[in-house]
């Protein structure tokens, strides 16, 4: 397989009053044709950001001060305007947490799949283009898309308007689909659907998926390939077999242990200590220092790097330095 | 155990009109619900939006007045108190709500939001300052959080605060409505724990309301499962997880991701057109006939009653008997 997208040493800060947030804090991966690569981490660990500066879509008063992000070898971060507009949502798509935000309320909801093509595809009959949303209406499992393609986001429940975006998303057949919480909002039974539907696409179309969620349920079913964030760093990369057979770092290792199983009793959850930290300034020790049962003192003298161990498993911690 | 609470045949029908002309519609939030609480235990009602979980909670208190139907707590009705001795019952029952960012006022400091509930019920001010401390130490807050407001704290902190509001009149029984799907699971684990040693040292019953299957079964000893105002199955939580009866039950349980990627379930899920899969039946028979991969023509309009099919397991479904439903999973699976 070869590497489609590759996100080096990436660094987006927000400039506050307080400080300067380093919510992407230097953070690298890449991304295979075909593959499913899951960003996971609790809120504020840096996860969305990381998405929406792919995109260059970071709000005010983020900047991306750092880094490049190759897609098939260009960096999407040296491209003018011009450039990336035609990456998003063409070659790049995005699915974003909450349906009931993402559509517009006041256009007839297949008039918004057109337009996501007409833009891209000026020159395509708007006649096809029409055709073209009813035939991706009924891909995505919405019924009588002939019908429903003149209705308003208001008459389509959570789940249609999350099948509409998915919808919108695939219309240009892009490589690669961001997928930001595309499920957060959504019942268990809805999801799965989603869920389903997103795996069924991918194999269809050969897309590749980043997937970025807190659930680590989620990752275990979908992602070939995972990152676990926290405050704006990666602390662990790996394959997805081997990080839930072999968890390395121990907020990892915290987070597996703190999930309610469906599948089984458990008497008492382990519970992570303390609070998510925000990170102003930057790492200048390790961040899970004061949440860490494992520390020693060098874990709050100097950051400890993202150590390869093994075969496609890397891990930040002096545990394994 | 004994009986701590008893609902009988409760409902709670909303009365909606579409536009000045539209026909009059009958959303059965909570429709026909029976179950009895045991005193120390924790029972599980679970349920995916707009199947009436949160509406069922807020009628326990009256909080929401049911349209009919009976409550007791301790053989005392109710829904038949005036409100002087629903003030006093309440005393026992406490409530603790989903969004800790909306349920505390922000205009308040944390020392007045835990004495509130004091002050309603006439405990000396002398009396009500120890209190607070006593509470804030029992959540796990430091005493010097009495002074600050909740814009200041985190969400795991601020649902600590609302937990030391419901414990403040030492109740029997605390409503816990979803009280921790606002919060990241590594602060959500945190909470459930104090919860349940809270549970332990107080003998406290709970009524856990939530939609997460994993937490339900971390926290409750009994299950009940809710669809559109319904329970559709009842019983103790090893039965209702590993031995489900109902088909709705079942397809919740086959939804949930498991954090284990050799066990992926959602690649084999069977296709079903969203549209029926959001249907709901309103020719009087089952509620999720149209979804159900099990039904038969009786199941369109045969009235489905809750039945007791093994002992202290529930279930509203004419298809299920003894062993029948799990067969068929496991064919399907």
């Amino acid at each position: 397989m070869g590497t489609l997208l590759e996100v080096r040493n990436l660094k987006t800060y927000f400039h506050t009053r307080k400080g300067i947030i380093h919510a992407v804090d230097d953070v690298s991966f890449t991304i295979k044709e075909g593959e499913v690569f899951g960003l996971v981490g609790e809120s504020g660990c840096g996860k969305s950001m990381t998405a929406l500066s792919i995109l260059r879509l970071v709000p005010f008063p983020g900047k991306i001060v750092g880094g490049e992000i190759l897609f098939r070898g260009k960096d999407l971060l040296k491209m003018d305007e011009e450039e990336i507009r035609k990456i998003r949502g063409r070659k790049i798509s995005m699915i974003f947490q909450d349906p009931n935000t993402s559509l517009n309320p006041v256009f007839k909801v297949g008039d918004q799949v057109d337009e996501i093509q007409y833009i891209h595809f000026p020159q395509k009959a708007l006649k096809e283009i029409k055709e073209n949303t009813i035939r991706l209406f009924e891909k995505v499992g919405i019924a009588k898309a002939r019908i429903r393609r003149d209705e308003y986001p208001h008459e389509f429940s959570g789940g249609m308007k999350q099948r509409t975006m998915v919808s919108m998303s695939i219309a240009n057949i892009p490589d690669l689909l961001i997928a930001d919480e595309p499920t957060t909002a959504l019942d268990v039974t809805v999801q799965a659907r989603l869920i389903r539907l997103l795996l069924k696409l991918k194999e269809e179309y050969n897309l590749s998926i980043l997937l970025i969620t807190h659930n680590l349920g989620l990752v275990a079913e979908t992602c070939d390939r995972v990152a676990v964030m926290y405050s704006g760093k990666i602390i662990e990369e790996s394959d997805v077999y081997e990080l839930f057979d072999n968890p390395l770092h121990p907020y990892t290792k915290g987070l597996l242990n703190c999930i309610p199983r469906v599948d089984r009793d458990i008497d008492y959850l382990q519970a992570i200590k303390g609070y998510v930290p925000e990170n102003y300034g930057g790492w200048n020790k390790c961040m899970f220092f004061d949440r860490c049962d494992f520390a020693f003192d060098r874990c709050k003298l100097s950051v400890p790097n993202l150590k390869r161990i093994r075969k496609d498993h890397k891990v930040r911690c002096f545990i394994y330095e | 155990m004994s009986e701590l609470l008893r609902v009988v045949n409760l409902k709670k029908y909303f009365y909606t009109k579409t536009g000045f002309f539209g026909k009059k519609e009958v959303i059965k939030a909570v429709d026909n619900v029976s179950f009895i609480v045991k005193e120390g235990e924790t029972l599980g009602i679970v349920g995916e939006s707009g199947s009436g979980k949160t509406t069922l909670g807020k009628c326990l208190l009256r909080l929401v007045e049911p349209t009919s139907g009976e409550i007791y707590f301790r053989d005392v009705n109710i829904l038949k108190l005036d409100r002087k001795e629903l003030k006093k019952i309440r005393r026992n029952m406490q409530i603790i709500f989903q969004n800790p960012y909306s349920s505390l006022d922000p205009r308040m400091k944390i020392g007045k939001i835990i004495e509130e509930p004091l002050k309603i019920h006439g405990v000396s001010v002398s009396e009500r300052s120890k209190r607070v401390y006593e509470l804030l130490d029992l959540v796990g807050l430091p005493r010097s959080f009495t002074r600050r407001y909740p814009h200041m704290l985190s969400g795991g902190q601020r649902q600590r605060v609302a937990i030391a509001r419901a414990l403040a009149l030492n109740p029997k029984i605390i409503i816990a409505d979803e009280p921790t799907s606002a919060l990241d699971v590594s602060i959500q684990a945190q909470i459930l724990n104090l919860l349940k040693e809270l549970q332990r040292i107080y003998g406290l019953t709970y009524i856990y309301i939530s939609h997460d299957m994993g937490t339900i079964r971390y926290m409750s000893s009994r299950i009940a499962v809710m669809y559109y105002g319904k329970i559709v199955e009842l019983g103790n939580k090893k039965e209702v997880f590993d031995s489900p009866f109902h088909p709705y039950t079942i397809e919740l349980l086959q939804s949930v991701p498991v954090p284990n990627p050799r066990k992926r379930k959602m690649k084999n899920l069977k296709d079903i057109s969203y549209e029926k899969f959001v249907a709901v039946n309103n020719d009087g028979g089952c509620i999720y006939y149209l979804r159900c991969p099990f039904a038969n023509s009786r199941c369109k309009d045969m009235k489905v009653e809750l039945r007791e099919l093994e002992k202290g397991h529930f279930v509203a479904c004419l298809r299920a008997k003894g062993n029948y439903t799990r067969q068929i999973k496991l064919s399907t699976e």
